[in-house]
């Protein structure tokens, strides 16, 4: 592993000579005729979407690894700064389309802060349950394909069956079992029911058993151990350099969780803990998610046991929107709702910072307000596009079949990272 | 198809070993077209969102295992059925197109949820406005992303449309002196790969009635794709 | 909507709340401009952290003393905000860094104009390389001394930036009707 500062002072790089990678640039080395450049991606079935790698291979061995991102570059940016905050949020369930509910709470914290308003307690407990589902169930999705790349398969049918139960839950309570579109600004849109609520606390009960299924078939497993110790080592500087984030910054060894440094919601009044890695390596990513997944199900049941009562919407009529029985059978509120979401609303100008913790690491959005309801500028902090930058760095070194390993612990989502 | 005489059919049926009837009598059409559907090997070009869900359709609850299409195939070179799965950008359009290329006829293109159909919620200056401006597609889903039970019905529909297809009948007429043009000529047309299947194709025979891509790559009316 | 030509914001001399010690200590040699927001008191406090306004000079030098002197270790957003009609600099850069153990970001901003360059930070950290490199393809924006400034999203061969107030929302593409 080649230290970080050193290759900040290395000359630019010459343009390799295939044209068809003359936009990018690799290191031929001093012995360009036993390497080869291998392409892998944008469409290859370990890179979890569109994510491009470039690589100069020595062998089995890389020598230089170029991630090439942008394939699915949707001008989300734009989009929020023409569209205005209402009619955002269904546009933040694609961001990262593994945890929707989790994206809509944090643009919809970032968009009350703008307004400068607060959600009642209930829709701000509902929507901490509804992060922490997206969260358990984010992180079974990355762990179900990463076990796949590696090759258990098995892990991957036992998560998604898994993922279906997650899926209902969402269905009964946004109406949609994929794409939620569920918070509004200055709550959520619709409320959940006593009988949700306590199938949800009944399942994150029994998720410690299942955790333990899965953990059975990997964490002791001499393959996927053998697979990912000691693959990939992010040590504490290189991690902190490259702006890590999430469960990827906490294996190296860095206790920052957004939830615990700087709380919002409901995270405040919740016990949990911020689970550490010691050495760095995949194998702790791993270890990571595993306990992030349980510490997810206590904050759940934490959450459940001291739901408070009270409306889901703030009485904030300049910003939010009437709710959604009240457009359908009233005059007012449908008028109320048609001039909110075709402009008539007038924010504050100002700065607005707002970053969450979201499964893949710290998003979240600044936003310059010159009043109106649009943003001026509306920049997402996408915790993907930050985290894959290493790849260039912890790749270089390790045989082939190990790159899979790599992204896999590393997990992203291409639609976060491209935007 | 040409008819098989009596003759033929007792040879046939001394080949087999038995004086019974142990034969199924069919076209070739009917028999190639039912091991095709059967045996549908999928490119899932999981862009976005829609793959997710195609995952979720290959998987434990939904299992396309059932209608014979487990077997994804991420090599353009062994798969059947190009099923386009979320935003496609321009970037990647040049990506796309080249896999639909490499693909082996006979191919059909699947275009699943509201962004590969039409461009869906993305209006934006990187986004294209569907993937038919670039492939010929077989079928729409709505939804987005769909629902994996919508998946799967399109998969069956996708199905009878193979059952029902004629495109790779062969015919066994003697092609007019001049009537087709030679395989090579006919192979590029606008930088893109179509013409009677070569695999298909045996000395001596040839395809007739080249006609427009659409019509001669399918074998279905114009409106039928939609 | 109403053509803006100026930020909202207004700086002072002086430090705002909520600045500490060590980050006031470690950009005394800079000329900063604090930006505050004496309207709306949930901005720059509660709903934002502090800014500050340097030149384009002091740009990477105040990075490095934050870095250096008060542990900002970590840059965890980078962007730009553009103002078309606001003369003689249209671009306003981002930065925002954050010391892990107090919690305490600091959002330092600097001016440019268009075909003007910002002195790169990737000497101090390398998520400034990827980071610069978006916020130059989106807006065109040099960054002085990047090792590689290209284009990250959009091809190599698009023309426009994107995020530009003046470029249109479907862009100018030559495969549009």
């Amino acid at each position: 592993m080649s230290d970080h500062e050193t290759i900040v002072a290395k000359p630019p790089l010459p343009t390799g000579e295939n044209p068809e990678f003359a936009d990018i640039r690799l290191d031929a080395g001093d012995d360009p005729g036993e390497r080869m450049v291998l392409n892998m991606g944008p469409q290859h079935p370990s890179t979890h979407g569109v994510l491009r790698i470039l690589l100069e291979i020595d062998g089995e061995r890389v020598v230089t690894a170029v991630p090439d991102v942008g394939y699915l570059h949707r001008g989300k940016e734009k989009i929020g700064e023409s569209l205005g905050y209402h009619r955002y949020i269904p546009y933040t369930d694609r961001l990262d389309y593994l945890a929707p509910l989790a994206n809509n709470c944090s643009a919809t914290w970032a968009f009350e802060k703008v307004c400068g308003i607060q959600a009642p307690e209930r829709a701000e407990a509902i929507r901490t349950i509804g992060c922490e589902l997206a969260r358990i169930s984010a992180h079974l999705l990355g762990l179900g394909a990463y076990a796949m790349d590696v090759g258990a398969m098995t892990v991957f049918l036992y998560t998604f069956s898994e993922r279906e139960t997650l899926y209902n839950f969402f269905e009964y309570l946004t109406g949609a079992r994929f794409t939620t579109t569920y918070t509004r600004i200055g709550g959520v849109s619709r409320d959940a029911e006593e009988g949700w609520l306590k199938d949800v606390r009944a399942f994150a009960e029994t998720l410690h058993a299942k955790a333990d299924t899965w953990e059975n078939l990997l964490t002791n497993n001499r393959i996927w151990r053998i697979r990912n110790e000691g693959v990939a080592v992010i040590t504490r500087e290189m991690a902190l350099s490259y702006g890590l984030t999430g469960p990827v910054l906490r294996a190296s060894g860095v206790p920052y969780d957004v939830r615990k440094d700087r709380p919002y919601g409901f995270y405040d009044r919740v016990d949990f803990e911020v689970p550490v890695g010691r050495h760095g390596d995949c194998y702790d990513r791993y270890l990571v998610r595993m306990a992030e997944i349980r510490q997810s199900a206590r904050i759940v049941t934490q959450v459940i046991d001291q739901m408070p009562d009270g409306p889901i919407l703030a009485d904030e009529p300049k910003f939010v929107l009437p709710d959604k029985q009240g457009v359908m059978t009233g005059m007012e509120q449908l008028i109320h709702q048609f001039m909110l979401i075709t402009g008539e609303m007038d924010t504050p100008k100002g700065e607005v910072h707002s970053h969450t913790e979201l499964p893949k690491g710290e998003g979240g959005y600044i936003i310059r307000s010159e009043g109106g309801a649009a943003p001026w500028r509306l920049k997402y902090r996408a915790p993907s596009f930050v985290n894959l930058q290493i790849l260039k760095d912890i790749i270089p070194g390790n045989m082939i079949a190990d790159i899979v390993a790599i992204l896999g612990s590393i997990d992203f989502v291409m639609g976060e990272c491209d935007k | 198809m040409s008819e098989v005489t009596q003759t033929e059919m007792s040879d046939l049926m001394e080949a087999s070993g038995s004086s019974e009837c142990s034969i199924l009598l069919s076209t070739v059409r009917a028999v190639s077209s039912w091991s095709r559907k059967n045996s549908m090997w999928p490119l899932p070009l999981g862009l976005s969102c829609c793959g997710i869900e195609f995952m979720a359709t290959a998987m434990s609850r939904y299992d396309m295992a059932r209608f014979g299409m487990e077997v994804a195939r991420f090599s353009p070179r062994q798969a059947d059925l190009l099923l386009v799965a979320g935003t496609l950008t321009y970037k990647m359009a040049q990506v796309m197109t080249r896999l639909y290329d490499q693909m082996a006829e006979p191919k059909w293109v699947i275009s699943m949820g509201a962004c590969a159909s039409s461009g869906g919620m993305y209006r934006s200056y990187s986004v294209v406005q569907g993937i038919d401006e670039f492939v010929p597609v077989d079928f729409y889903i709505s939804g987005c992303p769909p629902r994996p039970d919508s998946v799967l019905n399109v998969l069956m529909k996708l199905q009878d449309k193979i059952d029902r297809d004629n495109t790779y009948n062969l015919t066994l007429e003697t092609p007019e002196p001049g009537a087709a043009a030679p395989l090579e000529e006919q192979t590029v047309l606008g930088g893109r790969r179509h013409g009677p299947p070569i695999a298909l194709a045996t000395a001596g025979e040839r395809f007739v009635k080249p006609g427009p891509q659409r019509s001669m790559a399918r074998g279905v009316k114009p409106e039928e794709t939609r | 909507m109403d053509r803006v030509t100026q930020s909202c914001m207004v700086y002072t001399d002086e430090a705002p709340e909520g600045v500490s010690d060590a980050v006031k200590t470690a950009l005394k040699p800079f000329e900063v401009k604090w930006s505050v927001h004496p309207e709306h008191p949930t901005f720059g406090g509660h709903g934002g952290w502090p800014g500050c306004l340097v030149s384009n000079e002091d740009w990477p030098k105040v990075f490095a003393a934050l870095k250096d002197e008060a542990n900002f270790e970590y840059l965890v957003d980078h962007t730009a905000v553009d103002y078309p009609d606001r003369k003689p600099e249209r671009f306003t850069v981002l930065g925002l860094a954050q010391n892990l153990e107090t919690q305490e970001r600091l959002m330092v901003r600097t001016r440019v104009a268009e075909g003007g360059a910002v002195p790169t930070l990737t000497h101090l950290w390398m998520s400034a390389d990827w980071a610069e490199r978006e916020t130059f393809d989106m807006f065109g924006i040099r960054f002085a001394g990047h090792p590689e400034l290209t284009r990250i999203y959009m091809p190599q061969d698009f023309d426009g930036w994107p995020l530009r107030r003046d470029f249109p929302m479907q862009g100018h593409n030559r495969f549009r009707d």
